[in-house]
């Protein structure tokens, strides 16, 4: 084990920058702990209880920052000492070279970018609104990524938007992709002529990452949030949203993602819809193939089947074709999960998905429901099926922990894994597991290094249980986490890795249903 | 530079001997008469800071001082008088400014204090540590053990260190309780600020305005609508974008603080 340091005399930092460095020092290869801070004697005698306070840290002043590193050996820590000085330096020099071009309004946006026509606003709920009608009075699109936006001011927005033609994309919208630009949380997708209207996040994600993985390419993402559905906002983000790509030359084929709208919605949907040319994948999670029909789309059961006919529809295949491989390959699923079955022991027969994305725990919900029978979750599909205690699994559980309750004072799961991985390591301590499921969702906004932050609990996992970990990474080769790299470590890690989250449900479903759990 | 306006402890004939430290929003600025803060207005008032009609002051250097236009300013009144003594309203909004510490606060601020699982975000060794230290030190200084004091002031990351935020706070818990029941606690306000001292020079000015009873404008504004309840969201929000996790921590040692005095009432210092 080695310990170094270096002295910096009279700098000084603010202390998120400090803290933000410390974790990312943690997360380069070999190093075991870290510190950087300023040297009050306080922390110098952390520092000590720590085995990282040395010689030349003793003399420190309160003014002198103190960067210590404990690691394998001399080679992990100099080099982690070296990245520690770039990340200072880069913040120093990102918050230097920023400072003229940080508006703090939208007019001071403006003069600095006076062509834009999108604003993206992530303020407090309660400005957020005002801030959305202000841009939409300037004939501005907006994305409102903000939650807890008062009600009648969202509707205010939206219905300006629909008035004006104008996108209103949220409240609470996290994610879209605007003329090939990633918004919020969003992947690196090919372009092409695949548009996408959608009242869910992680869907919109794992739809355009299935595309792009499979030779297609998006036009436009337009996210929505989810709550546009409902009947107090009349679905009218979407239904602007569902017309731009009408009028949009470059879209040749739409793809419709919510969970069922309501009826008063749907009849709007259907009225937008009555006069158009262009070929509809109606994904509606939940709702009957007939209400899908009705709108003149074709109807899918799953994103990834979404996302595949949307592709063969752009390539000129036909629907018939497409549903004949759908069909096909349940019989490799099933042979696939006949033979994961048999690593487990007797007496294993629960499936615990803990899952970063919303849509995707209600996708697999649905999909699992269909299979096994009724799932607990904190957000199920029936209310008599709620987990008592959100902390705790009962049987077959879904757990949502994007939700309100697990997301309170830190970050969303799809950024921190900290709390998932507590909670993995609880459910492989249960001798009853069978299949822990996870979802991974790489892209922009996301984890930047969902190797280091997740696969070390994954080895964990293998060293107390034999139930299977299944993942599911949504994402493509192009988002900056490596996706490859990624699926190769979870992998050797021993889990068994997807890239579609309806199958690798429908996996795990299989697996259930073989031992009869 | 239009100047908006001046706190009320600033003599302003005062001599400038040089920068302490430079930011985009604020340049803190060495006087033969302490510590002056130059600042634009998004920052806010204090009792010994200097407001500039200003967005950034990035290109701030000290001959502009000389050019400053006192043609129109208003004088910052930063003490802190208590007129609703509602206690119920209080303990109400208490609630409310708890909320939205948990909702919008840092991850890695002292709110963990107030909210134990926040403490997972603290991974490594040495940041547990130094969580269980603020955590141990303030806790016994919330019991009036100022021995505490040394092994919590400067203690943290940053400028302005979690441990001298939390003994701001607590300073300013002890001075409301004192308003609320027309208490003179002055001494010991006194005496906690002379053991918290140390040589960072900007914690030191925080700390001595807190301790004589005058407020920052935006920690005085939270403090007035902790009591009527008038723009209370707004205040707090403000208050916690002010200097990283600096707002958030402070406002954890106040909370901490008056709901230890409320609880345990004069026996604590006795």
């Amino acid at each position: 084990m080695a310990v170094k340091g270096i002295l910096k005399k009279g700098e000084y930092y603010d202390s998120v920058t400090l803290m933000l460095v410390q974790k990312d020092a943690l997360n380069i290869p070999g190093v075991e702990d870290a510190a950087v801070v300023m040297g009050t004697l306080q922390n110098k005698s952390i520092l000590e209880n720590s085995g990282m306070l040395l010689e030349e840290f003793k003399n420190a002043t309160d003014a002198d920052l103190l960067i210590a590193v404990k690691g394998k050996d001399d080679e992990v820590v100099e080099k982690a000492l070296k990245e520690i000085e770039n990340l200072l330096r880069k913040s120093r020099s990102k918050s230097e070279g920023s400072s003229d071009y940080v508006p703090k309004s939208l007019d001071g946006a403006l003069k600095i970018m006076p062509d834009a026509n999108l604003v993206l606003i992530s303020v407090a709920g309660k400005y957020a609104g005002d801030e959305a009608i202000k841009a939409l009075s300037k004939d501005l699109h907006v994305m409102i990524f903000s939650d807890n936006v008062p009600i009648e001011k969202a509707l205010r927005a939206k219905q300006i938007g629909y008035e004006k033609g104008l996108l209103v994309m949220g409240p609470d919208c996290g994610t879209a992709i605007i003329n090939g630009a990633p918004l919020g949380f969003a992947n690196v997708v090919e372009r092409g002529d695949i548009g996408i209207v959608s009242a869910a996040g992680t869907g919109l994600q794992e739809v355009s990452s299935i595309i792009s993985n499979n030779g297609g390419g998006i036009s436009q993402g337009i996210g929505t949030g989810g709550i546009d559905m409902k009947e107090y906002y009349g679905g009218l983000s979407f239904i602007t949203g569902l017309k731009a790509l009408i009028d949009d030359d470059e879209t040749k084929v739409i793809v419709l993602i919510s969970k069922p709208p309501h009826e008063s919605v749907l009849k709007k949907l259907q009225d937008v819809l009555k006069n158009n040319k262009k070929p509809v994948v109606g994904c509606f999670l939940g709702a009957s193939k007939e209400i899908v029909e009705s709108l003149g789309a074709y109807p899918v059961s799953t994103l990834e089947e979404a996302a595949l006919l949307a592709v063969s529809l752009s390539k000129g295949t036909s629907f018939d074709k497409f549903k004949k491989e759908i069909e096909e390959r349940e019989e490799l699923i099933k042979n696939e999960a006949k033979e994961l079955a048999k690593h487990l022991k007797p007496g294993q027969k629960y499936f615990r998905g803990l899952f970063q994305g919303g849509t995707l725990a209600y996708e697999t919900e649905l999909i699992l429901t269909d299979m096994i029978g009724d799932v607990y979750s904190n957000v199920p599909l029936k209310p008599e099926f709620k987990l008592k205690d959100s902390w705790k699994s009962e049987k077959h559980t879904i757990v949502d922990l994007g939700e309100d309750e697990f997301t309170v004072g830190r970050p969303h799961p799809q950024i921190d894994f900290q709390l998932r991985n507590k909670r993995i390591l609880e459910e492989a301590k249960d001798p009853e597991v069978a299949v822990i499921y996870l979802d991974v969702v790489i892209g922009y906004g996301t984890n930047r290094h969902p190797i280091e932050d997740l696969v070390p609990t994954l080895e964990e996992v293998r060293k107390i249980s034999n139930a299977l970990v299944i993942v599911n990474v949504t994402g493509t080769d192009k988002d900056p986490q490596n996706k490859k790299a990624l699926i190769t470590a979870l992998k050797n890690s021993s889990a068994h890795v997807y890239e579609r989250n309806a199958y690798a449900s429908k996996v795990a479903g299989y697996v259930i249903k073989e031992i009869g759990g | 530079m239009k100047v908006i306006s001046v706190g009320d402890k600033i003599d302003l004939k005062l001599k400038v001997l040089g920068i302490h430290s430079h930011f985009n929003h604020a340049i803190n600025i060495y006087t033969d008469k302490g510590l002056v803060f130059i600042v634009s207005k998004d920052v806010g008032s204090g009792p010994n800071s200097i407001v500039l009609d200003e967005s950034n002051l990035n290109k701030f250097t000290l001959d502009d001082i000389s050019r400053f236009d006192y043609s129109v300013y208003s004088i910052y009144n930063s003490s802190f008088e208590l007129f609703h003594k509602d206690l119920e309203v209080l303990v109400n909004n208490l609630k409310t400014l708890k909320d939205y510490l948990f909702n919008y606060a840092h991850p890695l601020s002292a709110v963990f204090l107030l909210d134990s699982s926040r403490k997972s975000n603290f991974v490594s060794l040495f940041s547990l540590n130094l969580a269980n230290q603020l955590e141990e030190s303030f806790n016994r200084l919330l019991n009036f053990d100022l021995n505490a004091i040394d092994s919590l002031k400067g203690l943290g990351y940053g400028f302005t260190p979690q441990g001298d935020d939390l003994i701001e706070g607590f300073l300013a818990a002890i001075y409301v309780y004192e308003k609320l029941f027309d208490l003179n606690l002055s001494s010991l306000r006194k005496t906690i600020y002379d053991r918290a001292l140390t040589k960072n020079k900007v914690t030191n000015t925080f700390l001595y305005f807190t301790s004589m009873g005058l407020f920052y404008e935006r920690f005085k504004d939270v403090l007035k609508a902790l009591f009527t309840g008038f723009n209370l969201e707004e205040s707090i929000l403000k208050m916690l974008s002010f200097g990283e996790t600096s707002g958030a921590d402070i406002l954890t040692g106040f909370i901490k603080g008056l709901e230890k005095l409320l609880e345990g009432g004069n026996e604590l210092w006795q």
